[in-house]
């Protein structure tokens, strides 16, 4: 059900587009003038950088890099080539995996986690109700079977599916969020519901409710594992502080004691501090300062990290195990576990225009069950990248779906990437 | 295959470039995220087309590049200011005026969510794949442009400014 203001949105962005100046009529020609441009800059800068790489080789590493308060070194331990980067079906060709781009019903399959060698969990769209629950799609026998199908409680509008949790499906868990809204406006008042289903199989339980009269926020479920918690992120004028809820099977939420100001941290079971007015925890949010975002903490084990200063490196962002930012030579990855820098590189320069290659975002860091792999999947330049810090391999992907990375999608067939299949 | 692009950079330029004008408020601007999504599409060609829609690669692409352009060189263009290049057409009509003005003061990717979800009508899953964002963050970000534009919608003939004091 949409509201006025939805309707007049619609409406007048409709009406702008009709009204939008017509390209030049020199477009096409501009486009082709930026190609060669691109092209000769290109070559100059792979002529340059073939000079240097002899040089950089020859110079050991001055730094010793620590894990806490240390300096990152100049250069860096490795660098990891993205701009040379093949597509992930040449890179990785065992880990591909091919499904059907849609269900029978005509459902576009959107996979979200691979559960065993013929069980992939899919969040499917495109059917009549626009927010469609998760489902487990059995590659074998093509069967399709829904984790729920849970009418709307009373009062509740809109309620659909909110959002998978990425951390559970790496446990014995399934979690997915189910939404909704009260009062007839996204924006009033949220109602938010966490649901659990066994991976192996198995009736899906509604873990816990999320009832927030009076206040906006985000319910951002996270854990890894059987352990679920759920952060509540308040914005609007209403501000408040995150908070973190511990979600027992079978009971009520339970604060964490002491959560306050801390919300999901996108990895695991562990939870970031952040500033006033920063954004709920997002796979790629900018933090503006350094000072932000420089403490993580295990809700379950009770770890505290706190990431190492980082001097000379701007634009950071960090994941409970990993920083990204822009070095003096560029943009650089950075390890908390074993203090290793990696320093990205792109052959070809991206664009004159007023942005630079660097690490648009981070989008997620897989925990340890792919044998102790870490990967990093990023935006670089507006193409979807996944680096295996491991080899230091980097491959091309069209997006980023939890663990199944989307690589082709054509002739009623898609192609994802299994990172755990990755040798 | 060149033809072929060309091709495509013909045919689909005025539908890009107005696409470009509802993600940024501006001609110029618009015209910019059109050629160089184009250009990097120019790029991949091959691969792209042979996967069936250079269409949605491009509107991806501008969808993020307005994004990371915001981010990374255009902090003039204050949060919660009106921006001085914002184009005012006086025949969308006095009401939707207000709104299409209010549209330009939101922070970028709340902006684009909202072109996304209300001009090219995406799902929210569907968003999160252009964007690379997840549900959660699809959502909050509506609804914090969604809570915005209706702070700011006034009757048509208050300015943004006096009301804002």
């Amino acid at each position: 059900m949409s509201t006025e203001l939805e309707d007049d949105l619609i409406r007048v962005l409709g009406a702008v587009a009709n009204r939008a100046p017509e390209p030049d009529p020199d477009f096409a020609a501009m486009v082709a003038g930026r190609r060669r441009h691109r092209r000769r800059v290109r070559r100059t800068a792979t002529a340059a950088l073939s000079a240097l790489a002899a040089a950089i080789i020859a110079i050991p590493v001055a730094v010793t890099l620590h894990g806490d308060g240390g300096q990152v070194g100049q250069p860096s331990r490795s660098t990891i080539d993205i701009g040379s980067a093949r597509p992930a079906e040449q890179v990785w060709p065992d880990a591909v995996v091919r499904l059907p781009a849609a269900l029978p019903d005509g459902r576009t399959l959107h996979a979200v986690a691979r559960l065993d060698d013929d069980r992939f969990m899919i969040a499917p769209t495109g059917g009549p109700d626009p927010y469609s629950f998760p489902a487990v799609y059995n590659a074998r026998t093509r069967e399709t079977t829904e984790l729920m199908t849970a009418t709307a409680p009373s009062g509740v509008s809109g309620y659909g599916f909110g959002g998978v949790v990425p951390g559970m499906i790496a446990g014995r868990q399934l979690a997915w969020v189910a939404a909704g809204r009260i009062g007839g406006s996204i924006a009033n008042h949220g109602y938010y519901e966490v649901w659990t289903a066994p991976a192996a199989g198995g009736p899906a339980v509604r873990r816990a409710v999320f009832d927030l009269p009076g206040e906006v926020s985000v319910v951002q479920p996270f854990g890894d594992g059987d352990v679920l918690y759920a952060s509540v992120t308040p914005f609007g004028p209403s501000g408040g502080q995150s908070r973190i809820y511990r979600l027992p099977a079978g009971g009520n939420p339970q604060l964490v004691p002491g959560s306050e100001g801390w919300s999901s941290a996108d990895l695991g079971n562990w939870a970031a501090q952040r500033s006033n007015g920063s954004e709920p925890s997002t796979p790629g949010a900018r933090i503006p300062s350094e000072a932000a975002v420089s403490t993580f903490w295990n809700i379950e084990t009770g770890e505290r990290r706190t990431r190492p200063r980082l001097p000379g490196i701007t634009g950071l962002w960090c994941l409970p195990e990993i920083c990204t930012g822009t070095a003096s030579d560029g943009p650089v990855l950075y390890r908390f576990d074993d203090a290793s820098t990696f320093r990205l590189t792109d052959r070809a320069p991206a664009s004159t225009g007023s942005h630079s290659p660097a690490v648009d975002a981070i989008r997620f860091a897989i925990p340890s069950t792919f044998g102790g792999r870490r990967f990093v999947g990023m935006w670089w330049s507006s193409k979807g990248v996944v680096v295996d810090l491991k080899t230091g391999s980097a491959a091309t992907v069209i997006g980023f779906s939890h663990q199944l990375p989307p690589l082709s999608r054509a002739g009623g067939e898609q192609q994802v990437l299994d990172l755990s299949r990755i040798p | 295959m060149a033809e072929d692009f060309e091709r495509f950079v013909q045919s689909r330029a005025a539908a890009l470039v107005r696409y470009g004008f509802v993600l940024s408020g501006n001609p110029h601007d618009a015209a910019d995220l059109a050629q160089e999504a184009l250009v990097r599409l120019g790029e991949t060609w091959a691969r792209v087309r042979d996967k069936g829609d250079p269409e949605g690669y491009v509107r991806t692409t501008m969808a993020r590049l307005h994004v990371n352009w915001w981010r990374s060189a255009r902090r003039e263009y204050l949060v919660g200011a009106v921006p001085d290049r914002a184009c005012h057409d006086g025949s969308i009509g006095r009401d939707d005026d207000g709104l299409w003005q209010a549209l330009a003061t939101l922070p970028p990717r709340q902006r684009v969510v909202l072109v996304l979800r209300y001009y090219e009508q995406y799902t929210d899953e569907e968003i999160t794949q252009v964007l690379g964002i997840s549900r959660g963050t699809v959502r909050s970000q509506a609804a914090r442009g969604l809570d915005k534009l209706r702070q700011l919608r006034t009757p048509a003939d208050e300015p943004i400014t006096r009301r804002r004091s």
